[in-house]
């Protein structure tokens, strides 16, 4: 199957639905609070079941692309921030809107997050291959040490304390354990439940963690009401004009985010965060930034969409997580048996070329849903928080249990709920433990792969160029927040 | 508030010890072999000894910073509105795992008590409430059984 043909095939009736509706359910949880497009795909995970892969990462795709976009509404005409991404529109899109220029403010957004979300597929559907190559020749140790640095890096830039993050990987790595030992075959850390045998299996841990532990967490936060600025479409459809002006901040911005969706586990949030202040640090008119500037707009949202395409780029590659959301979609393709890693070209080309072709049929999927749906998705943000908790925990109690058949499993999940709900109110980030939790068990092969080849020599991991520079980078990043604590002058505090 | 995530990180800390101790406790079990030098118990017990040591940090900075911070939690409401939405949940796996009572009729009954205990005023959500749980109930039923052919109670 070539990339083409898959095209072809995405755009027959039954993938189109998949599409729309994939998008169309992503946008709605990206302009409600409290829900995200993580929790999301997690819920989704079950019915994937019974899906084809190929139908299963198409829909989830969708979805991604369209939770990533969503937000944008609510951030610009109500100053409420449907996703973490959508945090740096809030400061000029309102004010932009506030001045009577909401059409053309959410025009900006819609038109920026397209031309984002085009500009990193066309580096994901053209690096990926060779990258895939390349990731082919990885020893274990090079492997290992990629996973080490993944790890690292999501600890570093993630909420909170380093230790809390830290402790959110560890706790993660640890519950990864239980199961078959992969280079013994011997049963370890199953405790006497027979159910664990095959280890904790991925779905109810992420639907623990991420949907009944966050969803319990945002009960608990008080609902925002925003008083909401009035909107016309006057000005939607961005002009020519806006096109050249903002022409190189589009690029810059996509660039940017496209790179940042390739380091391994950060997502859209810190996509736009770094755009914005390049943007606002290059603009001659910085003081319009936080003010309704369209600068600040575009930078936002492009970089935000081009994550999407940037963290898909290292999950078909190499099979590492690019953002927490692809966590999910590593996990779905595990549930049908598919391994993500550099063997997935050579083993799994079709589903490869189906998600590369879904993350472009979303996105122009997602500018037309947007462009014609804001009237109505403004409104989604008044359904009242208890129905959408309710749902969602009827569908993690049901979807678990229908995914394998077993009770077990959604004990599981309710166990994992409440460890979800203690580290989202102790203000641990959950990325470094869903991040951890999948990674553990390649980086644990392959490090004792690698051991048995230099008959349990360590040095190798270091001494080796392409291992030992990411150990270098590893140790870098684990000890930066002690060396930035240390470079500051007494009494600026802890930051 | 500040409280709250300090008793949030107390009891994260004391359960990544818990688990940690566990499992460096059955590593024990776990030795390598001629074949294979590391062994199957090794890196596990790396990781639970790291992470006795992350969550001992963290104890121990929770634990000061709530004696150096005397005052009430607020909010207590709130969190007996999540405390009994998740036992209404656990309770609702429980009567659907053993099979008594059928799918469509406990899930419709436990969404509108979850929609009862979460809401502050649930009254103007009825109409709402008694649509969506006949839908979660009697409409999934319909998807599980026949579209998905899943073997629910």
């Amino acid at each position: 199957m070539t990339l083409g043909s898959a095209l072809l095939i995405l755009l027959t009736p039954w993938h189109l639905f998949l599409t729309a509706a994939g998008v169309f359910l992503g946008i709605i949880v990206g302009v409600m609070p409290g829900i995200n497009g993580a929790m999301l795909i997690a819920l989704t995970l079950p019915l994937t079941y019974y899906m084809q892969p190929n139908d299963a990462m198409n829909l989830l795709v969708s979805m991604y692309t369209g939770s990533i976009t969503g937000g944008l509404i609510t951030a610009t005409l109500l100053r409420i921030p449907g996703e973490p991404a959508n945090i740096m529109t809030t400061f000029d899109g309102y004010p932009m809107a506030k001045a009577g220029e909401a059409g053309r403010a959410l025009g900006l957004g819609i038109g920026a997050a397209t031309f984002g979300s085009l500009f990193a597929w066309v580096a994901l559907a053209t690096l990926t291959e060779p990258l895939s190559d390349l990731a082919v020749r990885f020893g274990p140790f090079d492997y290992f040490a990629l996973v080490m640095t993944a790890l690292v890096l999501i600890v570093s830039v993630s909420k909170g304390s380093m230790v809390k993050g830290l402790m959110s990987a560890c706790l993660g790595a640890l519950v990864a354990f239980p199961g078959v030992d992969q280079s013994t075959g011997q049963s370890r850390f199953v405790f006497g439940w027979w159910q664990m045998t095959s280890g904790l299996d991925v779905l109810p841990v992420l639907v623990g963690v991420f949907a009944i532990g966050t969803v319990l967490h945002d009960s608990m936060t008080p609902e925002e009401h925003a008083d909401g600025v009035s909107y016309t479409s006057s000005g939607l459809f961005m002009r020519l004009s806006d096109w050249k002006e903002q022409f190189l901040n589009l690029i810059r911005s996509s660039a940017i985010g496209t790179w940042i969706g390739i380091l391994p586990g950060i997502g859209a949030g810190v996509g736009a965060l770094v755009s914005y202040t390049v943007a606002k640090n290059v603009s001659k008119t910085p003081e319009r930034f936080g003010k309704g500037s369209p600068h600040g707009i575009v930078a936002s949202e492009a970089a935000a969409n081009g994550t999407i395409g940037g963290a898909l780029i290292p999950l078909i590659a190499m099979g590492i997580p690019g953002s927490v959301i692809d966590v999910f979609l590593m996990g779905a393709m595990q549930i049908h048996g598919i391994q993500p890693g550099p063997l997935l070209f050579q083993n799994n080309a079709g589903l490869v070329y189906t998600i590369i072709g879904s993350c472009l049929t979303s996105t122009i999927m997602m500018f037309f849903m947007m462009m014609t749906m804001i009237p109505l998705l403004r409104r989604v943000i008044d359904i009242p928080r208890p129905l959408v908790t309710a749902l969602v925990l009827v569908f993690c109690v049901i979807g678990v249990f229908a995914a394998n058949n077993r009770w077990f499993e959604v004990g599981v999940a309710l166990v994992f709920g409440v460890l979800g709900f203690g580290m989202e109110r102790g203000g641990f980030p959950l990325g470094p433990f869903v991040i951890a939790f999948i990674l553990t068990p390649i980086a644990e092969s392959k490090l004792r792969s690698g051991l048995m080849i230099t008959d349990g020599d360590v040095w190798p991991l270091f001494m080796q160029p392409l291992s030992g520079s990411l150990m270098a980078i590893t140790l870098v990043l684990f000890l930066w927040p002690l060396l930035r604590r240390g470079s500051k002058p007494t009494g600026a505090g802890d930051g | 508030m500040e409280r709250r995530i300090r008793y949030a990180e107390v009891f994260v800390s004391l359960l990544t010890i818990a688990i940690a101790v566990l499992f460096l406790w059955d590593a024990r079990r776990y030795t390598a072999s001629p074949f294979e030098p590391v062994g199957s118990g090794a890196i596990p017990a790396g990781v639970a000894v790291a992470s006795i040591v992350l969550g001992g940090l963290m104890l121990t900075q929770a634990t000061r910073q709530l004696l150096a911070h005397k005052g009430s939690a607020n909010a207590q409401e709130l969190s007996l509105r999540v405390l009994g939405a998740f036992l209404l949940s656990v309770i609702y796996a429980a009567i659907l795992a053993s099979g008594w009572v059928r799918y469509a009729f406990v899930t419709a009954v436990f969404f509108v008590l979850a929609v009862l205990v979460l809401a502050e005023r649930p009254r103007p959500l009825l109409p709402w409430t008694l649509g969506l749980g006949a839908v979660m109930g009697f409409g999934l039923d319909y998807v599980f059984r026949n579209v998905f052919v899943t073997n629910i109670p």
